[in-house]
């Protein structure tokens, strides 16, 4: 079974669905996307131009948006039969997700940063790690990126490629089996875009989890198994 | 402690200034009012416990709260003297007991209390060491002057002048302490206790020098005649009264006519009481007698009358201080707009961006709640003492 599945999805962004999320100004884009499977384990680099929809997808197999149609499939739960509730679980539990603009809460230490998954599954019983058992888990991965020594220092303390280390164990902590990266090099520069890549394929492959990152950077796509134009997925996937 | 309000708690943590600006404006919106009451209650449930113990007050026509502030808390202006042949004739009324007071004089800021011994009985004042005042000259301190003075039995305090400009006035009297007594938490712990003839030889009525009707003391005679002796510039009079110039201290003029402050009487019943009010009822000579609790309530029903505009007031204010707080948290809440939106894509729901909201809003009502407690809990200990010091004035 594939770990992404998707068929006939359309999506179109309301004025209200485009005000919950400010990453997104695209009140009225649409897109369609005929079918997409991605193997278990399978590290693939989304490319395309500029709102050509990336976010969009990863938004959409993350379960943050909800296709208007067509069916969504990630590791056989079908995303769009599920609660809300349920959507957030599968999220918290299955899906690591990094973000361009790293992210990190100001107010918290790299350490509890990365124990955010857990603070936030805690409540609604999504997980099950006992804390001194995340707390140590969060440290394993700090220690693998080098970061061990600054568990207790504030995000903003670290540089950039240091926070988006950082923002890499925060999305490893529940051993997720689907990764989605969104241009997490876009602000970093050479040496440290090659250091992050290098940790999300090694992560990965560490946890036997699927990898879908969009980039727009040429010289990282010959490090994936597979280069996937958004454009070759959607029959629109322009803004109107 | 749940996720959401763990990281609330780590929010209003590093927000450090943030955080305590606003639970010092919460605390003060909540103190300002509650200890406006309770100082005020606190305050008039001590003002008139020790009004309550004090059936009548005897005084010269004038201001009743100056004669009862006066008498009781020995503060506050000096009303009228009456005369100590009112004391008498009310003692020949045998409508209860009757304690004299003479307040007028300090020492160090302290008020000495000329009275009789009858006023330890009637207040239910006891001894921590020593023994009662016997002698002229003799003093017992309050608890509180033997700690502010550092004087102990067998030490001394000095009566202060009224002004030092005034030569042939009121001189200053050495008076030996022999007692000091227990605590009791009233004005009497503030307060120099003598015996009524002593505050008149404090203010002059009374004084002690060497006997001029014998020989040896010529150099002091300015002239004898008709066995009339008159004395010189050269007689000084003691400054101290000692158990060897004691029985030189005398005094000059009608004894009936010495000043005395206000007489406290304690009717053995309603009946007396009545009859005794009865006596006073007309001013005409002078003289008023008074219900101490009732003047003090008086009082009291226009301090709970202003006091209720001032509560009023900060309401008003308190509205106003929390819908800026409201105004600021709002606008926080789109700075943190990001936040939230990250604590959603990670799989954080509605509620749970609410509880953490919530959360901070938890620990900031609740830690100023707490502060202000602490703080009128702290006010409360020294209600009394800030009422003393307004009275002072």
């Amino acid at each position: 079974m594939p770990m992404i599945e998707m068929a006939n999805v359309a999506f179109r962004y309301q004025a209200a669905a485009a005000s919950t999320t400010p990453a997104n100004q695209n009140a009225g884009f649409a897109m369609h996307i005929r079918t997409l499977a991605v193997g278990r384990g399978e590290r693939i680099a989304l490319v395309g131009p500029s709102g050509s929809g990336k976010t969009t997808l990863l938004s959409l197999v993350a379960g943050i948006l909800r296709p208007q149609g067509g069916r969504v499939q990630v590791n056989g739960l079908e995303l769009s039969r599920l609660g809300n509730a349920a959507v957030r679980q599968f999220r918290i539990g299955q899906v690591g997700q990094v973000f361009q603009s790293f992210e990190l809460l100001d107010y918290l230490s790299i350490l509890e940063n990365v124990m955010l998954p857990w603070y936030i599954g805690r409540d609604s019983s999504n997980t099950q790690m006992e804390k001194a058992d995340c707390r140590h888990r969060a440290q394993t991965l700090l220690e693998e990126v080098g970061l061990a020594s600054r568990i207790n220092d504030r995000p903003d303390h670290l540089s950039q490629g240091e926070q988006q280390r950082v923002a890499v164990c925060r999305a490893m902590l529940n051993h997720p089996p689907l990764l989605l990266a969104d241009e997490p090099t876009g602000n970093l520069d050479q040496a440290n875009k090659q250091t992050v890549v290098d940790l999300l394929l090694e992560q990965a492959q560490q946890n036997d989890s699927t990898l879908l990152m969009v980039t727009h950077d040429q010289s990282l796509l010959e490090r994936f198994d597979t280069v996937l134009d958004i454009r070759s997925l959607s029959s629109e996937g322009v803004p109107s | 402690m749940s996720g959401a309000w763990y990281l609330g708690s780590r929010y209003l943590a590093f927000h450090k200034l943030k955080s305590t600006i606003l639970i010092a404006s919460i605390t003060l919106m909540l103190f300002h009012p509650a200890a406006t009451r309770v100082l005020v209650s606190d305050s008039a449930a001590a003002l008139t416990a020790r009004a309550d113990r004090t059936p009548l007050l005897l005084g010269a026509a004038g201001s009743p709260l100056e004669l009862v502030l006066n008498s009781l808390y020995f503060h506050a202006g000096q009303p009228s003297a009456v005369s100590n042949e009112t004391l008498a004739q009310m003692q020949a009324t045998g409508l209860g007991k009757f304690i004299p007071l003479n307040t007028r004089f300090h020492s160090r800021g302290n008020p000495i209390v000329g009275t009789t011994l009858d006023y330890f009985t009637f207040r239910g004042l006891k001894l921590a060491g020593g023994r009662q005042f016997g002698m002229l000259g003799e003093c017992v301190l309050g608890a509180g002057v033997a700690v502010q003075q550092g004087v102990k039995s067998g030490g001394y305090v000095v009566s202060s002048p009224e002004t030092v400009f005034d030569i042939a006035g009121v001189y200053p009297l050495k008076m030996k302490v022999v007692g000091v007594l227990e605590p009791s938490g009233s004005a009497d712990d503030d307060a120099i206790f003598v015996d009524i003839r002593t505050s008149w030889v404090i203010q002059g009525l009374g004084h002690g020098h060497q006997d001029l009707a014998r020989p040896e003391a010529g150099a002091g005679v300015l002239s004898r005649k008709d066995g009339v002796i008159t004395a010189n510039a050269s007689v000084s009079q003691y400054a101290e009264i000692t158990v060897d110039n004691v029985a030189e201290f005398h005094f000059h003029g009608d004894t009936s006519q010495f000043p005395l402050t206000s007489i406290i009487a304690v009717p053995p019943d309603d009946k007396n009481a009545t009859l005794l009010r009865g006596r006073y009822l007309s001013n005409d000579d002078g003289l008023q007698l008074v219900v101490p609790s009732a003047v003090l309530n008086e009082l009291l029903d226009t301090v709970f009358t202003v006091q209720n505009y001032v509560i009023l007031g900060l309401a008003i204010l308190g509205l106003a201080t929390v819908a800026v707080i409201m105004l600021v948290f709002l606008l926080s809440q789109q700075l943190r707009r990001g936040e939230f939106h990250t604590l959603s894509r990670i799989g954080a729901s509605k509620t749970y961006i609410g509880l953490l909201v919530a959360s901070e809003l938890a620990f900031v009502f609740v830690g100023s709640l707490l502060l202000a407690m602490l703080l009128i809990f702290i006010m409360r200990q020294y209600a009394l003492q800030i009422l003393q010091t307004f009275l002072t004035f």
